[in-house]
């Protein structure tokens, strides 16, 4: 494998449960908030009470850039939240992102997913159903951005926003644009909620990531977006490397071992030139399953051993946003690195195996792993970190 | 370098190195019904035991992988693929729509949840991998009309930064008529379920094909659009092209690019160089008629 330039993090933006901004995430994720609450929104009968991650409505009043989803598209909506901020923070307009130099990579699983269910309920399409698929959510972000490079949906389940990240710092470090902007956007849908009942996989409480009692995940929505490019003017947090991988397991569950998840670890880890013990956190998955959590510590156990790195997760805060998932951890981990902390998992109280940090303390060492997995056996790993100049 | 390649479409099966296979009967609907109805022995001798129970776009996506390595390793390719890259525009919303009626019509506990595992078109990779055991890269990615092309170009800068030596890419595209109606809201719309595959594999020395060469690749948007009509192959729009490309031969550099009506546009560059290494298509002496 080819080492690739570390791709600067220039700006970060994210909407998540707890309101817009990253900084709110940071801080209700450093104060140990959990902001998933009991939901009955969904118009179909019968639904069991549910524990979710809602974008509050108080975001709903604010601006997105250039007034997407103001037709009532919620994920452009969300999408443009979180696109006005990565701009803002990186201290650019919006003309920094036309023309053919830019990429715009989008991180979705189920992107407009209204308009099929819509569709199915109606037995008909109504009228102008609008946009349908991913790739053309994807499309409506480019026409409005202007962009002119490459455009692209990727879709990897959960590990979604992880794999559009390292596809993006890929396209940036080898020269293929100047600049890419990566957002990972999914809403709250009875068709996702609905199958994951049918899975079996949601807990009827606040999820507990890595806990003795975990029992399942709590879907979430959220957005967020990071704008990536090389620079050699003051670096500050860079995409060091990347890896994917496949379990070739089962499409639902994860490898028990872990060996798909521990693959793309070490990858990313070789992809950075860096070796374990110089990852001063990891930034997991973490769903709060009984099987994800299990395999992903076996994976960080092959990985890490003999001394683990402090390991913190979101989702027991904001729930599990799915396609943006892997965007929103490495804003935290940007975060993580500005602030020089490892915050709590929050929702995690007691772990069955021996070694597992996941108390918030000081980040000791300026590196971050950030990995998820998914269905379809895919993982993928990126290793965040900063140069010796940052302050 | 394109060591194998596979295609499955509403006129048969077909490999690089091998004359189409056409169904044995006819296939009447204009929006092909015949994804719904493949059968494992369709591809393999003897189907995966898991086959029967996937969804069509894990069924067209598992067949054709078998048929495009089959296709390489007949031509004498020893690499065995260590991830994949697929392109589609639809993915899995033929799956999606399955699915989610019985919800809507029933309740919800007529949600199937082994029907929902497939309402994500990275699961038809994620079988690839688990039934040919490939461990490395893979993703889905979506844009447009050229999502296959662009899996193409993905594959190629993957390949040159050596992240894999050899790979799985193309595109599948699953659909049926509610999908036309949803998409272009008309069920009779012509939309067409196909599939195309190739295997390609990392070569450092640039023109000395002894099969086709991927020479460079790109993407690009245009925010105001293309002048064309929607393509009825949807994502795979462009995957005809290069593959009558690729079986006609001839020496010398091919582009294949696509455009939609969207914005979406990619290019691929290939090298050929078939008068000196003979046709990529060799014809069966018997031909026999495929089942669906």
């Amino acid at each position: 494998m080819l080492k690739s330039p570390a791709v600067d993090i220039r700006g970060t933006g994210a909407v998540t449960p707890y309101g817009a901004g990253v900084q709110s995430l940071w801080q209700g994720i450093e104060k140990g908030l959990a902001a998933v609450s009991p939901f009955s929104g969904f118009e179909n009968e019968g639904f069991p009470s549910l524990v979710v991650g809602k974008v509050p409505d108080a975001v709903d009043r604010l601006p997105a850039f250039n007034g997407l989803g103001r037709d009532g598209n919620r994920a452009a909506f969300l999408a443009g939240i979180a696109i006005e901020e990565a701009l803002r923070t990186a201290n650019m307009t919006s003309k920094d992102l036309e023309g053919p130099g830019v990429a715009l990579f989008l991180s979705t699983t189920k992107g407009p997913i209204s308009a099929v269910e819509r569709f199915c309920l109606h037995r008909k399409r109504s009228g102008d159903v609008g946009m349908v698929t991913p790739s053309d959510l994807a499309g409506l972000l480019a026409r409005t951005l202007n962009v002119g490079g490459t455009v692209r949906v990727v879709s990897s389940a959960c590990a979604s926003g992880t794999v559009a990240t390292a596809m993006a710092a890929d396209h940036v470090s080898s020269g293929r644009c100047d600049r890419a902007l990566v957002v990972g956007v999914d809403i709250l849908s009875a068709f996702i909620v609905i199958g994951f009942l049918a899975l079996k996989a949601l807990s009827s409480r606040p999820a507990r990531p890595f806990d003795l009692d975990r029992d399942g995940l709590n879907p979430g929505e959220a957005s967020a977006a990071l704008v990536l490019e090389v620079t050699d003017e003051n670096p500050g947090p860079l995409v060091q490397g990347w890896g994917l991988s496949n379990d070739a397991h089962h499409i639902t569950g994860p490898d028990r071992h872990g060996l798909g998840l521990a693959h793309s670890m070490r990858a990313a880890l070789k992809n950075a030139d860096t070796t374990p013990d110089r990852i001063g956190a990891l930034v997991a998955h973490g769903t709060g399953t009984v099987f994800n959590d299990a395999m992903e510590m076996r994976a960080i156990e092959a990985v890490f051993s003999p001394i683990l790195p402090p390991i913190c997760g979101i989702k027991g805060a904001i729930g599990h946003s799915f396609g943006a998932a892997g965007l929103l951890e490495a804003a935290l981990a940007v975060e993580m690195l500005r602030y020089q902390r490892v915050p709590n998992t929050v929702g995690h109280g007691r772990c069955e195996q021996q070694g597992f940090r996941f108390k918030g303390g000081p980040l000791e060492r300026h590196r971050i792993l950030s990995s998820n997995s998914g269905f379809g056996g895919v993982n993928a790993a990126v290793v965040i970190g900063v140069g010796d100049s940052w302050q | 370098m394109i060591s194998g390649g596979a295609r499955v479409g509403q006129d048969g099966i077909e490999t690089l190195h091998e004359a189409l296979i056409p169904w044995d009967s006819e296939v009447e609907s204009s929006t092909d019904s015949w994804v719904s109805g493949l059968k494992g022995r369709t591809f393999f001798a003897t189907p995966p035991p898991r086959f029967g129970r996937m969804d069509p776009l894990s069924k067209l996506t598992v067949g054709c992988a078998h048929l495009a390595l089959k296709d390489a390793a007949a031509a004498g390719s020893e690499s065995v693929p260590e991830g994949i890259v697929l392109g589609s525009l639809m993915g899995c919303l033929m799956t999606d729509i399955h699915y989610y009626t019985p919800v809507c019509d029933k309740g919800l506990e007529h949600a199937g949840p082994l029907l929902f595992s497939y309402t994500l078109p990275n699961v038809a990779v994620g079988e690839v991998c688990r039934e040919f055991r490939l461990f490395g890269p893979n993703t889905v990615i979506s844009c447009g009309e050229d999502s296959a092309l662009a899996a193409l170009v993905v594959a190629h800068g993957w390949l040159s930064s050596a992240r894999a030596s050899t790979l799985l890419a193309g595109g599948v595209e699953a659909v049926d008529t509610r999908v036309a109606e949803l998409c272009r809201g008309d069920s009779n719309a012509d939309i067409r379920s196909s599939a195309f595959l190739f295997q390609l594999e990392r070569r450092d020395e640039p023109l000395q094909p002894a099969l086709p060469m991927m020479i460079e690749g790109a993407s690009w948007f245009s925010p105001s659009g293309f002048s064309i009509e929607r393509s009825a192959d949807l994502g795979n729009t462009g995957m005809k092209r290069l593959w009558e490309t690729l079986k006609i031969g001839g020496r010398g550099f091919r582009t294949i690019d696509v455009r939609d009506k969207e914005g979406y546009a990619s290019r691929l560059k290939i090298f050929i160089d078939t008068e000196k290494h003979g046709s990529t298509t060799r014809h069966r002496t018997q031909v026999k008629r495929a089942t669906y």
